[in-house]
């Protein structure tokens, strides 16, 4: 999308200067250059948005994986040990 | 490492490996594409010399559909060349991210076990705890029921296994829990 709006640009931008060199009115240019400049505006921070929020979403399940295989982990540990014996009641009066 | 940092380490590594290798999987599909496309265009250029070949096309026709047919190919070559390239390029990333994901896995292990040996050696220690209570407990019982009492091995005898790891420091041997 931003490479169709730079190509966009380029072309308002040429037609711009065609027309200032041509000593024609250049309003009309000037309005298309910064439309087309808003676009682009707009596409970047869609884009900064689309992105943070895949970075947030990458790091809430990562940090949900985490605790899923740090839990396994502990659960293997604590698997792994027997019991503790029990202690039988003292005779000593 | 801890357990929870080696795990953020493996969860973090399974999830660069899922990217790199959809990654490769998009660039090789790809490739495919431009492929189908240079193919399909070859078949292009193989009808262009079949109509000449039955009439249906002057020369000068068949010749300039077929020059535009051969520069297609040509571009689309050059297209599959950079695709290939790049496909190689991701089966890198891959391969890098794979090694990584041991790596996060080993260290991981070295985790689990480190954590393993300090609740093993909490639990040896109630053992020690455990026996010394009981031998205790034999002496005051063998006392009572009119036993010899005097000495350790009048009251138990621990085993040659044990006798050598308290008096000579033996580790015994080790044995697979089923």
């Amino acid at each position: 999308m931003l490479d169709q709006l730079a190509g966009r640009l380029q072309a308002a931008q040429n037609r711009l200067r065609s027309a200032l060199l041509a000593g024609q009115p250049t309003a009309a240019h000037r309005q298309a250059v910064a439309t087309i400049q808003t676009d682009i505006d707009g596409e970047f921070q869609r884009q900064r948005q689309t992105d943070a929020e895949r970075d947030q979403h990458r790091a809430e399940a990562t940090t949900r994986r985490a605790a899923e295989i740090a839990a396994e982990a502990h659960q293997r540990i604590a698997a792994s040990i027997p019991k503790a014996p029990t202690k039988p009641r003292s005779t000593q009066a | 490492m801890t357990i929870e940092a080696a795990a953020r380490f493996v969860a973090q590594s399974e999830l660069a490996l899922k990217a790199t290798y959809e990654a490769e999987v998009d660039a090789a599909a790809r490739a495919a594409q431009i492929a189908e496309r240079i193919a399909a265009t070859e078949r292009r250029c193989d009808q262009v010399r079949a109509d000449h070949a039955a009439k249906k096309l002057t020369d000068v026709e068949a010749g300039g559909l077929f020059a535009l047919a051969q520069a297609d190919v040509a571009d689309l070559a050059e297209l599959h060349r950079a695709a290939v390239e790049l496909v190689g390029h991701a089966t890198e990333q891959t391969r890098a991210a794979a090694a990584e994901l041991s790596r996060a896995e080993a260290e991981l292990s070295r985790a689990e076990a480190a954590a393993q040996f300090e609740a093993l050696s909490e639990h040896a220690a109630e053992l020690d705890e455990a026996l010394c209570y009981c031998v205790s407990e034999l002496s005051v019982l063998a006392r009572r029921a009119g036993r010899p009492s005097n000495g350790l091995t009048a009251v138990f005898r621990p085993s040659s296994t044990l006798s050598a790891m308290i008096r000579l420091g033996q580790i015994p041997p080790h044995r697979e829990t089923a």
